[in-house]
């Protein structure tokens, strides 16, 4: 059964620099699953994570998560959706630098007035070796360990789904196959879809499943 | 190795001053509202110096530094050849007037060169000085006294003693000026050739009036004088015009009030510009940053930040001074009223604009000290990773505690502790003198204003009680008491009745009324500590006009007479006492009283103040009268006086304080709008973004009167206590209640700003927000 599915994904952009960013794309992606999206600089496949995300509308097309089709929300419902439904993990980590690393990792379920369920929390934090780094700030860690907590935030709310727009950019190619370890590590861990966006062909091979797009069409 | 590049680095402080519109719009701001309040400071200040110097100068008689009295005509030319003497002038004194109409207005008969005269501000404005052994100038309250019309031609009767002989003779008036009741004498100016036909070769008796090259040092400069041209110290009699000396009657606690107030200023001026430009140099930094990777050196780069501040003042400052000035000269004309001054126009001196425009520029490179640092210091690799400093120090780990909206608020705001205290402290800084100014206003003390000026419902001076006056009294019965006055050589003499008596003295009437008893008073302006206050006991010689002399015992020595029943001026080394009045008449003629005073019923206040009013209007329009309803009115002028000054003042650094508090927190949520589209991204709703942003505005809006109700207590309670040392009618009443009308409108502003900019930043997509480096 897929977790998502997205149908006929257009977003055009009108004005001065017009462009059709997304094309008429069809997806889905079943449970547990770990799909890489692969493309060119400009190949329309951020584009694709955010939308895929709520974090930006479609021009057309539709995507449902679990059943639920997230653009008949309005912005406050599709916020508190997502909090529960969606994990992101950035290029460029983006921690909150007034919280510690713990209370980053819990901030998703915080914000949704939710218990944190103690024992899931510290097995992923044990999982992406951080436990000794729970109270340290996030300019007291080095890239590897910020894209950690950053994985772990997206981990922590138990997520339909983890988003990953380019995890390993910001990294060393070492630090980089540690973080992609272990995402794939616990993703499988914790049975966790992922959608990755990558243009880095080695990291894209760890996925299970690689989609390439170009031009705004997903062409393999 | 010097280099010139003054070209290249204006050229990239303009580029850069057309890429930061809206900094520049809020750095003009800031400057022209600190230029304001230093030009309105110094308009005020400056005025108020001039007005209390002006008034010492009529109170002595004189604008000259200094006077050499009883001169030959021989010691005269040899001081006027002295290179130290940039100006001299002389006249000659010929006696005091004894006309019985100038009993009450103190007239001396002189002759005085022309310059002089101008000097003494005692020049005609209309006619001239007499060239005439016939001629005579005069002042018109001497005139008025005499009855003389201001007609040029008119006669004008004197009469005085030169040497023991008696003069009785008709002048024509050849000029009159103006006279003003402020002065201690009024002057009657006579020709040369009649004044040395009465008194040969002025008989020793030339005044002779000096400028120096400045009025620094007067005292030595005279001292220096007369060793000079050959004298010994007290062979030649001089004095100093005090007017110039020690400010000009400015007193400490004037002096800390005035300093506080530019501490202030300049406190609240640095503030706001330190954050705009610290604001400004941050957001710029990666430009700072490729500067120096292109061969820029810090000193350069410094200099790139000093050309913007000094361009953006280039505009600020005339327009803070056009706007102050206007300030300042709506505010003076209040001001010069309380100091009570009067008669002083108010004038531009063109130093108040070089200081307001010096100390604005003070605070301005002052504001800019660090940011130019930080431009300086800016290293080519660290300057692309700068954002904005998240704290001062070195960052620890810390305690996990839960999350929300509004302890995210407070980190957020704890994040820059630097520019937490900036906005803290400039919201602060309008509240605390806002709330200082109004306990002021309110520790005014009505009672002790009134008893100090009034002791009766209603007061009639300068003789002016009239037949009419005295009819409509009788006919409503009203408690009628009189106060009698002579002024003598060193001696002011009161003749008071039971009802005046107890208000200062423990002496009974009776025993006063017995003759043989005097009150003295302690207060004496003491020049050269000349005169020694009588004790209790002791035998005090009074004189009459006549130069008959009596012997008083001395009963009782009060601390002051009355400034209610008293004549209103006191002259410099004279002692004062009163009598009995019956005593009084016996001794020195019954005259007509200096002042009435007199009760009503009290339903008949309201009405014989609207009589009173209405005679004074339209019957007899020469005549004033005080009553406690005037003084009342007159009270409650000050007090919005002083609020006007003070609430205006607070207005402009409020106005500074919300500019720096809309400008810091717009600039910091604008710098967090790619970590507020992660909040979002992760699940934070709009909602929660608000109340978030919502709680860091109002946070700040707390701390800020936190500050006011702590710190500031202090900071105001002392302000008080110098502003306690400066007005009489004062009773401390120290009052918060200022700063907390505040807090609702301060916490409103302060939650609007956010939100208004969390309304801005939602017109871009949380993607959009995402990218932004």
């Amino acid at each position: 059964m897929s977790v998502l599915k997205a149908g006929n994904l257009k977003k055009h952009y009108t004005g001065g620099a017009a462009a059709k960013a997304l094309d008429g794309v069809d997806i889905a992606v079943g449970q547990g699953e770990f799909v890489s999206v692969v493309g060119r600089s400009g190949s329309g496949k951020s584009t694709l994570l955010h939308i895929l995300g709520g974090l930006d509308r479609p021009t057309e097309g539709t995507v449902d998560i679990n059943g639920h089709s997230i653009f008949a929300m309005k912005d406050d419902e599709l916020a508190i959706f997502r909090r529960r439904n969606i994990g992101f993990v950035f290029q460029s980590y983006n921690l909150v630098p007034v919280l510690n690393v713990e209370e980053n990792i819990l901030l998703p379920i915080q914000l949704d007035g939710a218990k944190p369920d103690k024992a899931h929390i510290d097995r992923i934090i044990d999982t992406l070796g951080l436990s000794e780094k729970r109270t340290s700030m996030p300019n007291q860690l080095s890239g590897g360990q910020q894209q950690r907590v950053a994985i772990a935030r997206a981990l922590a709310p138990k997520p339909a789904i983890i988003l990953a727009d380019e995890p390993t950019g910001n990294l060393d190619s070492k630090s980089g196959m540690d973080v992609m370890g272990l995402l794939k590590a616990s993703g499988g861990k914790f049975g966790q879809t992922i959608i990755m966006i990558t243009h880095n062909p080695e990291i894209a091979q760890m996925a299970g499943r690689s989609i390439h797009i170009e031009d705004g069409r997903i062409v393999r | 190795m010097n280099v010139s590049n003054s070209a290249a680095i204006r050229h990239l402080a303009f580029r850069l001053l057309k890429a930061n519109k809206l900094r520049n719009i809020v750095a003009v701001v800031a400057v022209a509202l600190t230029a304001v309040l230093f030009t309105a400071v110094f308009t005020l200040g400056g005025n108020m110096l001039a007005a209390i110097q002006d008034s010492t100068m009529r109170q002595v008689g004189t604008s000259a530094h200094a006077v050499l009295k009883y001169l030959t005509q021989g010691q005269y030319d040899n001081f006027a050849n002295s290179p130290i003497v940039k100006d001299i002038s002389y006249n000659a004194i010929v006696g005091i007037a004894e006309n019985g109409a100038l009993g009450k207005t103190q007239t001396e008969i002189r002759y005085s060169e022309e310059k002089q005269a101008k000097w003494e501000f005692s020049s005609p404005t209309a006619g001239g000085m007499p060239n005439r052994a016939t001629d005579a100038a005069a002042s018109t309250l001497t005139l008025d006294a005499l009855g003389v019309p201001h007609e040029l031609g008119a006669s004008v009767p004197l009469e005085f003693t030169v040497n023991g002989k008696k003069h009785s003779e008709n002048f024509t008036l050849c000029g009159y000026w103006q006279g003003d009741p402020a002065m201690g004498a009024q002057q009657v100016f006579l020709s040369k050739d009649y004044v040395q036909s009465v008194l040969p070769d002025f008989d020793g008796g030339i005044f002779a009036e000096v400028w120096f090259g400045s009025s620094i040092g007067i005292e030595s400069k005279i001292t220096s004088l007369v060793a000079e041209r050959g004298y010994s110290a007290g062979e030649i009699q001089y004095g100093v015009n005090w007017a110039y000396a020690g400010g000009g009657g400015i007193d400490p606690s004037m002096a800390a009030i005035s300093a506080s107030a530019i501490l202030l200023i300049l406190l609240s001026g640095y503030l706001a510009i330190y954050s705009v430009f610290a604001i400004s140099v941050a957001g710029d930094i990666h430009f700072y940053g490729f500067l120096k990777t292109i061969g820029m050196g810090g000193r350069q780069l410094r200099r790139v930040v000093s050309t913007q501040a000094l361009l953006l003042s280039a505009i600020g400052v005339p327009i803070g001074l056009a706007f102050g000035y206007g300030v300042g000269c709506v505010l003076t004309p209040f001001l010069l009223e309380i100091a009570e001054t009067g008669g002083v126009s108010f004038r531009a001196n063109p130093l108040i604009f070089v200081f307001a425009a010096a100390f604005t520029l003070l605070t301005v490179f002052a504001g800019c000290r660090k940011p130019m640092k930080i431009a300086a210091k800016a290293s080519p690799v660290e300057a692309v990773r700068y954002a904005e400093p998240q704290q001062i120090g070195k960052t620890k780990p810390k305690r996990t505690r839960a999350v929300n909206p509004y302890s995210m608020a407070l980190a957020n705001v704890l994040r820059n502790k630097r520019k937490l205290a900036t906005v803290v402290l400039s919201l602060s800084l309008p509240l605390i003198l806002l709330n200082s100014v109004f306990s002021a206003v309110k520790s005014f003390d009505m009672e002790k204003y009134l008893s100090d000026s009034i002791n009766s419902d209603f007061a009639i001076a300068d003789a002016g009680i009239t037949p009419e006056i005295q009819a409509h009294l009788e006919a409503i019965g009203a408690d009628i008491s009189n106060i009698y006055y002579y002024a003598g050589t060193a001696q002011q003499v009161y003749g008071v009745g039971k009802p005046e008596l107890g208000l200062f003295a423990d002496t009974g009437y009776g025993k006063l009324r017995s003759g043989n008893y005097a009150i003295a008073s302690k207060y004496a302006i003491n020049m050269d500590a000349a005169v020694a206050i009588p004790q209790i006991g002791d035998i005090v010689t009074l004189a009459n006009k006549d130069g008959i002399t009596r012997d008083f015992e001395v009963i009782e020595v009060v601390d002051e007479y009355p400034y209610a029943i008293s004549a209103r001026y006191k002259f410099a080394d004279c002692l004062e006492f009163a009598i009995a009045d019956e005593v009084f008449g016996d001794f020195y003629g019954r005259a007509q009283p200096m002042q009435t005073n007199f009760n009503v019923a009290g339903d008949e206040i309201a009405e014989t103040e609207r009589w009173l009013e209405n005679y004074t209007r339209n019957v007899n329009p020469e005549l004033n009268y005080a009553s406690r309803g005037k003084l009342m009115a007159e009270f409650g002028g000050l007090q919005k006086t002083y609020a006007a000054i003070g609430g205006a003042l607070s207005f402009i650094l409020a106005l500074i304080g919300v500019l720096n508090f809309t400008n810091t927190v717009a600039a910091s949520i604008f710098a967090r709008r790619r970590e507020l589209a992660i909040l979002q991204s992760i699940g934070m709703a709009g909602g929660q973004t608000k109340s978030m942003l919502f709680c860091e505005g109002a946070l700040y809006a707390v701390m800020a009167a936190v500050f006011t109700l702590t710190i500031g207590f202090g900071i105001g309670y002392a302000i008080m206590q110098a502003i306690a040392g400066q007005i009489w009618f004062f009773a401390q009443n120290f009052t918060l209640a200022p700063s907390l009308y505040c807090v609702l409108p301060l916490l409103l502003i302060c939650a609007a700003v956010p939100l208004a900019c969390c309304r801005r930043l939602s017109r871009e997509s949380i993607v959009e927000r995402l990218r932004v480096e």
